[in-house]
């Protein structure tokens, strides 16, 4: 399913992050959000997010999270 | 001759590096918590036995695959000055991510120091790494840091010396067969036999030669060649972390996610922003205002005296005493006296910027942002610029567009600095005396005005295009030590008075002499910076600046925003005639200076007591005691056309450090454009509140 389902406080997994050619999608890859990764996600604020990745607390706004598959 | 080793300090952002630097070097860098502080690469030496080490400080990156400008300044060194020695700094919370970077790292196969830096938070995430093991697989040099508190930092220079004169290279980073065979093929065909794996990758995937190699490893493992490369590192990084790290540590929850939710509320966190910055500004204020008022008395009702009565002594000319007593105490040791001002709100600014608050911002602004086209990341360089906007627009180079960052840029020279605030604070206490916070506000809020407006109208015709993503990492909140802030807060106090003892203080022999040419004028109206002024009168007497003293001293002012207090100062001095002591007065120095000391004890009083209130309570100054400047001051301008002064000081963009460094980093012809639109745009805005106040 999409982040977008996701509730607040909710942990998911990552199932497949598109367009990997994409250099944002890249970052994120680098930043640790990948395939078999859990986060949770924390908040939403309006078109951004806030996840919990390990011990690390990414944003990213729902364009880019349209890429990112959950389970 | 000391011998030289070159060291890059790489890593991913936030993650101490700078820190670290500092504590190595004795520098005093700039330290923030957040990504993104470091965007220039930086310098420092320290001698060390027989060597000079030569430090560089890179911008912190997450892969050597960059986006954004500062990205690809770290890259860049890396790829292309070949240090010696790579001193990797990790954030052992997130050991995992970090060493992705250092797989990448490994691959220059040049002599590496790992240092595994906030060892204080993952001890208290129970987290563990073995940093002997790191030593082992890797050969390289291991050193457990916590950088804040300076535990384990000693050992870095040793490690270094070591790791460069054993030539510890370390071992070679191996990955799957297909990539590991294509790599051979393509060394193979070249000629030059010097290349490390960096770079054996890089020519695999972008040099049109290697095409064949490249089609072969994507049909034998059936991914993109881009794919696979980046598959192996994250596999490489992922084994590395599974035999380092002895204890993962649990997940707690931790405070940060209980301020959060607060803090970044999408209601409560507005209520907690504008609470925020209220406090910033009034403490600012508040605390600093019986400060600015001792100096005020100490230049004036001691220094001033003391030092015009051994000028006086000595014999030296008149003409002399009066550039002391005009151009001098008039000009500079005007400026001067908001030093006291510019340092509190350093010091909230700092504050804010280390204690990881800043970043949140962007999370909170997002919303608004994105109706202009940006995303909430523009908000950060944005709210620095109230700072000083100069480091401001160099922190734009964080930006992944460039588009987004043209269009901040030329939104930055609105936000209001600490050299504009003295010139409202200055005007304001003449002419607002009921309510200057008010005044100081609405100004604030009005550069802000304007600078969205900037952005929508840019938007809208010359940078259309398609927002570009927003990632970006928000890191734990760090509680400031103090001793962090106030070295910080120093950088800017020194930096504002060298521009005192520079800048501010030519400019102010530029207009004392200027005034006092052709030699003998009797009436300082008739000298040659009289005449100047006159000229511009009628440029600026629409807007309700009729004097020429006011005109004048906004020509030098495009050096710097406070030149024009300095040049009102010394202009206005020179009218009123010396300040110093009356004939006939008689001046004790000894008693003078016990009134001073007096004084500062009741400036620490008023301004501890001040901070417990909670509305702003400086400004409103006692109606008495206005000395005769002020008061000379208030016969030229009415509140109207003070409103209007302090309105073109605030949106025209006069700074030649902003302007310079506008040149530097997007072009000479924009620069030049902004700087009229900034004018023009002044001078509009200026006209319509004057004229209506005036009709009020
Ligand atoms: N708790 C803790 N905080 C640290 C440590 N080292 C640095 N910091 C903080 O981490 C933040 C980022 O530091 P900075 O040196 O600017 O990181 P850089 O971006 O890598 O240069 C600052 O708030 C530092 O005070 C450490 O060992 N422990
Ligand atoms: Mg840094």
């Amino acid at each position: 399913m999409n982040m977008e389902s996701l509730e607040l406080g909710q942990e998911f997994t990552v199932k497949e992050i598109k367009d990997r050619e994409n250099p944002m999608v890249r970052k994120l890859y680098a930043m640790g959000l990948k395939e078999g990764k859990k986060a949770k996600l924390l908040l939403k604020n309006g078109r951004v997010y806030l996840l919990r990745l390990n011990n690390s607390r990414l944003i990213i706004d729902r364009d880019l999270a349209k890429f990112i598959e959950v389970s | 001759m000391k011998k030289t080793i070159k060291v890059a300090i790489a890593g991913n952002p936030n993650v101490g590096k700078t820190t670290i630097l500092n504590r190595i070097a004795g520098t005093s860098l700039k330290v923030g918590n957040w990504p993104g502080v470091t965007v220039e690469k930086k310098e420092a030496f320290v001698k060390f036995g027989e060597y000079e080490i030569h430090f560089v400080d890179l911008p912190g990156i997450y892969t050597l695959e960059p986006v954004s400008e500062d990205e690809r300044i770290a890259v860049g060194f890396i790829e292309e000055e070949k240090p010696d020695v790579i001193l990797n700094i990790i954030d052992t919370p997130n050991i995992e991510r970090n060493l992705l970077l250092t797989t990448e790292l490994l691959e220059f196969g040049l002599p590496t120091v790992i240092v595994l830096n906030m060892i204080d938070e993952a001890n208290k995430l129970g987290i563990e790494v073995d940093d002997r093991r790191i030593e082992e697989l890797l050969n390289v040099k291991a050193v457990k840091t916590i950088g804040r508190t300076g535990v384990g930092v000693r050992d870095i220079l040793p490690a270094v010396v070591e790791a460069y004169e054993k030539n510890l290279i370390p071992k070679p980073v191996i990955y799957g067969q297909e990539l590991e065979r294509a790599l051979d093929k393509v060394y193979e065909r070249l000629s030059a036999k010097d290349f490390n794996k960096h770079q054996l990758i890089r020519m695999l995937l972008e040099e049109p030669v290697f095409s064949d190699i490249r089609e072969e490893l994507e049909r034998e493992t059936g991914k993109k060649a881009y794919d696979v490369v980046s598959d192996e590192r994250y596999a490489f990084a992922h084994g590395l972390f599974a035999e380092v790290v002895k204890r993962k540590g649990v997940s707690a929850k931790d405070i940060t996610d209980s301020i959060d939710r607060i803090v970044l509320h999408p209601y409560l966190g507005f209520v907690v922003f504008i609470g925020v910055i209220y406090l910033t500004f009034k403490f600012a204020f508040d605390f600093s205002s019986p400060f600015v008022d001792w100096i005020d008395g100490f230049i004036n009702d001691f220094l001033a005296p003391v030092s015009y009565g051994a000028l006086k002594a000595l014999n030296f000319p008149e003409w002399f005493l009066r550039f002391f007593s005009e151009a001098v105490v008039g000009g500079v040791g005007f400026v001067l006296t908001f030093v006291p001002l510019i340092a509190t709100l350093y010091f909230f600014i700092t504050f804010l910027e280390m204690s990881g608050y800043i970043p949140r911002v962007a999370f909170l602004m997002d919303r608004f942002m994105h109706r202009i086209g940006l995303h909430g990341k523009s908000v950060i360089p944005l709210i620095l610029g109230f700072g000083c906007n100069v480091p401001a627009i160099v922190a734009t180079r964080t930006m992944e567009s460039t588009r987004d960052k043209i269009l901040v840029i030329m939104m930055i020279p609105f936000m209001s600095c600490p050299a504009r605030l003295v010139v409202f604070a200055f005007f304001a206490s003449i002419f607002f005396k009921d309510n200057p916070a008010l005044v100081i506000t609405f100004l604030y809020l009005l550069g802000i005005a304007v600078a969205l407006l900037t952005g929508f109208l840019l938007r809208k015709t010359v940078y259309k295009g398609s927002m570009s993503h927003f990632v970006m990492e928000l890191p734990p909140y760090r509680m400031p030590s103090l001793r962090s802030v106030i070295t910080i807060v120093w950088v800017h106090i020194k930096d504002f008075l060298y521009r005192a003892g520079t800048l501010i203080f030519g400019a102010s022999i530029a207009i004392w002499l200027l005034m006092n040419v052709p030699p003998g004028v009797k009436n300082i109206s008739e000298s040659v910076a009289g005449h100047v002024g006159r000229a511009l009168v009628p440029v600026f007497e629409p807007i309700g600046i009729d004097n020429w003293k006011a005109t004048t001293s906004l020509i030098p002012a495009f050096l710097a925003r406070e030149i024009v207090i300095s040049s009102m100062g010394t202009i206005y001095s020179a009218e009123q005639g010396s300040i110093q002591t009356e004939e006939g007065e008689e001046f004790s120095p000894s008693e003078a200076l016990k009134k001073q000391v007096v004084a500062f004890g009741n400036a620490i009083k008023d301004a501890v007591s001040s901070v417990l209130t909670l509305s702003i309570v400086s400004l409103h100054v006692e109606e008495e005691e206005e000395d005769n400047l002020k008061s000379l001051i208030r016969k030229d301008f009415s509140p109207a056309s003070a409103m209007s002064f302090m309105i073109f000081i605030l949106i025209y963009t006069s700074c030649l450090g902003t302007f310079a460094v506008m040149v530097r980093e997007i072009g000479k012809l924009r620069a030049t454009l902004f700087l009229v639109y900034s004018f023009v745009s002044a001078w509009l805005t200026a006209f319509v509140v004057y004229n209506l106040m005036k009709l009020l």
